[in-house]
């Protein structure tokens, strides 16, 4: 072992792999060795890839003692939401149903693309059934617990991904984002996540939950992981006809710029009607931190979450139908009512959402001639007890489930770039904070979030300060 | 039978919207789809059924039916990156 305690972070990691200062494998161990301690209380994994882990990590190290080149992430560990594939392994998608499936005989895009930059996959993660949820709670599998409170939800449906890296496992995961579950999952684990421009990654080799809305992104403990990572993420591929055909366009360089030029405005009206205090709180101090000074009310948000939720019912409900005919019986309670509610809702409704698309497309389009980046509660309240049905929201009792993704719906509705931000008091639960941006202004969201960072807008390792 | 209140809706849309028809809207599509509902689903399923009609009710009230162009524009792809423009 070595003398000083291993890095934590993937670009600490990735540094001291490549030169030498620690090899892949003694990463990759510790890494395994810390999940089959601790990972029984939290249940972040489904599958731990023991075997592939250690021989990438050994490949690495065999590189290295040749002289030969490293990828950017040499040796970093990582693991992804079970419903990206993975070799060998069956891709679940939270599901008992998919798990019969045949194990995958090739992996997801972007997990060949995390090995191609010598990152090691130590496994696939827990989520909510189909991505319909927001909680990562799973009748098949038990819930993903939040490591900051185990007796809490991790959020959902990316729950496992956070918890991963929450707990310490992995320094960065990969989820995915229809309607919130990574910036919901990282406000309630007091993560930074990254839901790119709808069409950046490709979703070739994930099992999807709504095409017209599925976004990829990575989380992670710091903004310069999740830039790190990002920047070896992206890159076309016609496989995924949404696929945007653009260059690849690094992040990590134009963290530096900081906030100069930016013009950061408040998200206000529908995005403070319902947030709990703690919640406005957080988003007035994150505001304060960037200088943040101009309210921004943006019209038809209401409408546009309305019609996410529908076309999320209606597209995701038509990809389950067969299976709801065969075996309704085998899905998560929490999910089927929904799926079999949204097989049948009519076309129209449907139809005339993705109209609505278009025209809230048109009015973010002004929001942004006006501001650079938009700050927003990431979720109305912290992270919920595990269980939990109902929150009080604007002094109403209502369901949880229908109602975490209130504040983040509208966004990934049309596509826009989100960095999620950990807000948090010493000793209290974290919130989140969306950092919004123009479509492919990734590095808005990333300047934007760095600048909270540095200026410690959580405070949760400043306690003794 | 349950109703869901949205926590946004500040019209009432999801809370007004009338769930007298929402089981016999269920037992049709049920039959047409070919999907089983148990009994012991069905109040839930409804639930969401009026969750949704709400939610239609809020969009239809935009003009959007008819207002503009749908975002899923479909862009036939040429057979190969080579091929005649």
């Amino acid at each position: 072992m070595s003398a000083q305690p291993l890095p934590s972070g993937a670009r600490e990691i990735a540094r001291a792999v490549q030169h030498g200062d620690v090899s892949a494998e003694e990463i990759a161990r510790a890494a395994l060795d810390t999940i089959a301690a601790r990972d029984a209380d939290i249940g972040a994994f489904t599958d731990i890839t023991v075997e592939r882990a250690l021989g990438e990590a050994r490949a690495i190290d065999t590189a290295r003692a040749k002289g030969g080149t490293l990828g950017a992430l040499a040796g970093v560990p990582y693991a992804v939401k079970n419903l990206y594939d993975v070799a060998g392994i069956s891709t679940r998608a939270g599901s008992k149903i998919n798990a019969a499936d045949p194990p995958k005989t090739a992996d997801a895009l972007l997990v060949s693309r995390m090995a191609t930059a010598g990152a090691v996959l130590t496994g696939a993660l827990n989520m909510g059934e189909y991505a319909y949820d927001f909680t990562g709670e799973n009748a098949h599998y038990g819930p993903s617990r939040n490591p900051l409170d185990t007796a809490r939800m991790t959020g959902g449906s990316s729950g496992g991904s956070a918890a991963a890296v929450a707990a310490g496992f992995v320094p960065v995961s990969l989820g995915s984002d229809t309607n919130g579950s990574i910036r919901v999952p990282a406000a309630f684990c007091g993560l930074y996540g990254l839901k790119p421009t709808y069409g950046r990654l490709p979703r070739t080799g994930t099992f999807p939950f709504c095409d017209s809305l599925d976004h990829l992104g990575p989380f992670a403990r710091s903004v310069d992981d999740i830039a790190f990572v990002y920047d070896a993420l992206q890159g076309y591929d016609p496989s995924d006809p949404v696929c945007a055909a653009r260059a690849v366009e690094p992040v990590t360089a134009a963290i530096a710029k900081g906030l100069d030029g930016l013009r950061i405005g408040v998200a206000t009206g529908y995005f403070r009607v319902d947030a709990d205090t703690g919640a406005l709180d957080v988003l007035a101090r994150a505001a304060d931190a960037v200088g943040a000074a101009q309210d921004v009310d943006i019209p038809g948000v209401a409408e546009a979450r309305a019609a996410a939720f529908l076309i999320t019912n209606a597209e995701g409900s038509t990809l389950h139908l067969d299976r709801l005919r065969r075996q309704a019986v085998d899905f998560d309670p929490e999910t089927r009512d929904r799926f079999l509610a949204g097989a049948m809702l009519p076309a129209g409704w449907a139809i005339a959402a993705q109209r609505f698309r278009r025209m809230f497309e048109d009015t973010m389009r002004g929001v942004f001639a006006q501001v650079d980046v938009i700050l927003a509660p990431a979720a109305p309240t912290h992270a919920p007890l595990l269980g939990q049905k109902t929150i009080v929201l604007g002094g109403r009792e209502v369901p949880l489930r229908a109602n975490m993704g209130i504040y983040t719906q509208p966004i990934s509705f049309v596509g826009l770039p989100v960095a999620a931000v950990p807000v948090c008091e010493p000793g209290a639960l974290p919130y989140g904070i969306q950092v919004i941006a123009a479509p492919w202004r990734e590095d808005h969201c990333l300047r934007v979030a760095a600048a909270l960072e540095a200026a410690g807008v959580d405070r949760r390792n400043r306690a003794s300060a | 039978m349950n109703k869901t209140i949205m926590a946004t809706d500040k019209t009432g849309a999801a809370a007004n919207a009338l769930p007298s028809d929402t089981e016999a809207f269920i037992d049709a599509n049920a039959a047409v789809l070919g999907l089983t509902i148990a009994p012991e689903w069905k109040a839930n399923v409804a639930m969401f059924v009026d969750v949704a009609r709400g939610m239609a009710a809020r969009i239809e009230a935009t003009g959007a039916a008819t207002a503009s162009e749908a975002a899923p524009v479909f862009t036939p792809r040429p057979l190969s990156p080579h091929a005649p423009k």
